[in-house]
């Protein structure tokens, strides 16, 4: 039995054809699973339905066997972690206690944070490297260091699984690797992590398994091999792709744009 | 973070004092009766007159900055204010019309409690119109609309009064004040008021999860749908009952949070019991100066907050569209 079992996920807007259509996916602790499809094929739509932040029309998402839509919301927000797309903070606090949002669902009301609180804080913030952003108001940092704090965030409500859109989006090459680099090593300790990305390389270097979404449908999943094969990547991206097996592991680089087919 | 606290709760203490120590001026060659050798006078005048009027000023004053406070981290947005969601508004036109028909004159108690009836009927309006779609926008709107609709039926009244007179007295008190309230008056605002803020307070850890956006605040377990009932529930009880007592008396739950929020470290939580407390000081110190500084006339609240707040909103305004929201 899987961590999390996704069947038949289907989420229509507005009547249209379904954004994301039956789609099933299972994920085991300790695997970070790569959400590759181009602009449009439903990744976020189906980051919210296994968030449950937006519930699926149809199917759904169970956690430990126990349906998401049976759990109190409370229980669901210490068990997933969801770090949204362009994560923003709109007021202008303190970076530490941006992070410290991540307790919340540990505490009542009128309850504050607890020494033991702030010692996850310390360590998610040690772990994203924001130590230093410590009480330097968030909308201070760079796009980039912003984004650490808020994966911080994320990480500070110790979930079992965590759903991060685009975490790597406004990181510079370094920060982008060490992003990557602690996703894997936070799957490593047990979570079950997925990772909405963009960059092929970045997804078929540290992701465990590579799942592949177009028009709202999952078309492939497996490893890097299986789904980004040439064929799949020009009907799904429309891209030509070279890609080189080197010591530091696949390389994969988008190197011509093709018409519609 | 306790000393904001203690600053804004002992400048309250003192303020609320220094009300009950103050009287009218003006009104040149009135004869001033001298209290100290008159005791029962005194009593009479300290229970029945300063009290309920510093009693109002603690009262409407948290009211408006609690609710300024609650709206501006719902809808993070630095100018959303009571008056948005047609609470205000509505509020006056519902008193409006108990003056225009003349109930307040039958019984004293209708003027509060068709104010009450008048935001609850306007923000059950908002509801209405915004249920369904989850957006701020839509909400705003809402508000919109019904304030547009209760100025238009509150300028009707207006339009269509006996008397001059009539009218007058409809303006002077859409204008706001605190003056000539009774403990009446104080006693039928209470408990609508107390139950305002007992659900606005609540809300202080889903306003927190929320400086993060709607989404981050779902996936940390808070209903949104119900955070805002609960918040249009409570502006609309403690806000209704306020201006239903008081008169419109724009501004405050501006000003109050704007100023409070780096006091708090820009925590939206803390920003609510801190902007209560702000915004009874401010009402207290705003009509202890309609007192000192008024001769003959009696210059209105509404007036004096009026004319310090929307320049303040226009300067909020300029430096949004410079620097981006704070």
């Amino acid at each position: 039995m899987s961590l999390i079992q996704a069947s038949g996920l289907t989420v229509s807007l507005g009547g249209g054809p379904p954004v994301l259509d039956r789609v099933s996916l299972s994920l085991d602790p300790g695997e970070l699973l790569g959400l590759l499809g181009p602009n449009g094929a439903g990744k976020s739509t189906l980051l919210r339905a296994l968030a449950h932040v937006y519930p699926p029309d149809a199917g759904q998402v169970s956690l430990d066997g126990l349906p998401l839509r049976w759990m109190g919301p409370g229980e669901r927000a210490r068990r997933i972690g969801y770090l949204p797309q362009a994560a923003e903070c709109h007021w202008s606090l303190p970076s530490e206690q941006v992070v410290a949002l991540g307790r919340l669902p540990y505490r009542q009301a009128w309850e504050g944070l607890g020494p033991g609180d702030w010692e996850v804080v310390e360590r998610a913030m040690g772990e994203t490297d924001t130590l230093d952003f410590i009480g330097r108001p968030v909308d201070a940092l760079s796009v980039g260091e912003r984004a650490r704090v808020l994966l911080a965030r994320a990480i500070a409500g110790e979930p079992q699984l965590l759903l991060t859109d685009e975490p790597v989006a406004g990181l510079d090459p370094a920060h982008q690797l060490e992003v990557m680099g602690l996703l894997r090593r936070l799957a490593g300790g047990g979570m079950a992590v997925v990772a909405v990305l963009h960059d092929l390389g970045l997804a078929a270097r540290y992701c465990s398994r590579l799942a592949l979404l177009h028009r709202g449908r999952l078309v492939a999943q497996g490893s890097s091999e299986e789904v980004l094969s040439a064929e799949r990547l020009s009907t799904c991206f429309r891209v030509r792709v070279r890609r080189i097996d080197s010591p530091d592991g696949p390389i994969v680089v988008p190197v011509e744009a093709l018409g519609r087919p | 973070m306790v000393w904001p606290f203690l600053v804004l709760g002992g400048l309250t203490v003192v303020l609320f004092a220094l009300s009950l120590a103050t009287g009218p001026r003006g009104a040149p060659g009135a004869a001033v009766p001298d209290l100290r050798h008159d005791p029962e006078l005194l009593r009479l005048i300290l229970v029945q007159i300063r009290l309920p009027r510093a009693l109002l000023g603690v009262m409407v004053g948290a009211t408006l900055g609690l609710s300024g406070a609650v709206l501006q981290g719902f809808l993070r947005n630095p100018l959303a204010e009571p008056g948005l969601l047609g609470a205000s508004s509505s509020a006056a036109l519902g008193a409006v019309i108990a003056l225009y028909f003349g109930l307040s004159a039958l019984f004293p108690a209708a003027l509060p409690l068709a104010g009450i009836a008048g935001s609850a009927l306007g923000l059950m309006l908002v509801i209405l119109l915004a249920r369904g779609s989850g957006s701020i926008l839509t909400l705003i709107l809402a508000g919109v609309a019904v304030n547009a609709l209760a100025g238009a039926l509150t300028a009707l009244a207006l339009n269509l009064a006996p008397s001059p007179y009539a009218a007058m007295e409809i303006v002077f008190w859409l204008l706001g004040s605190l003056a000539d309230r009774s403990l009446e008056d104080v006693g039928i605002a209470t408990p609508f008021m107390l139950a305002g803020w007992f659900l606005l307070l609540r809300l202080g850890r889903g306003l927190d999860a929320l400086s993060l956006g709607e989404e981050t605040a779902r996936s940390l377990g808070f209903d949104i749908p119900r955070l805002r009932l609960e918040m249009v529930l409570g502006v609309g009880l403690s806000v209704g009952a306020a201006v239903a007592v008081a008169g419109s008396i724009g501004f405050v739950g501006l000003v109050v949070p704007h100023l409070l929020r780096p006091l708090v470290g820009h925590r939206p939580g803390l920003l609510l019991p801190a902007s209560a407390l702000g915004g009874a000081a401010l009402t207290l110190a705003a009509d202890l100066a309609v007192r000192w500084f008024s001769a003959g006339q009696e210059l209105k609240l509404g007036v004096v907050t009026a004319l310090v707040g929307a320049p303040f909103f226009l300067y909020l305004l300029v430096r949004m569209r410079r620097v981006g929201p704070a």
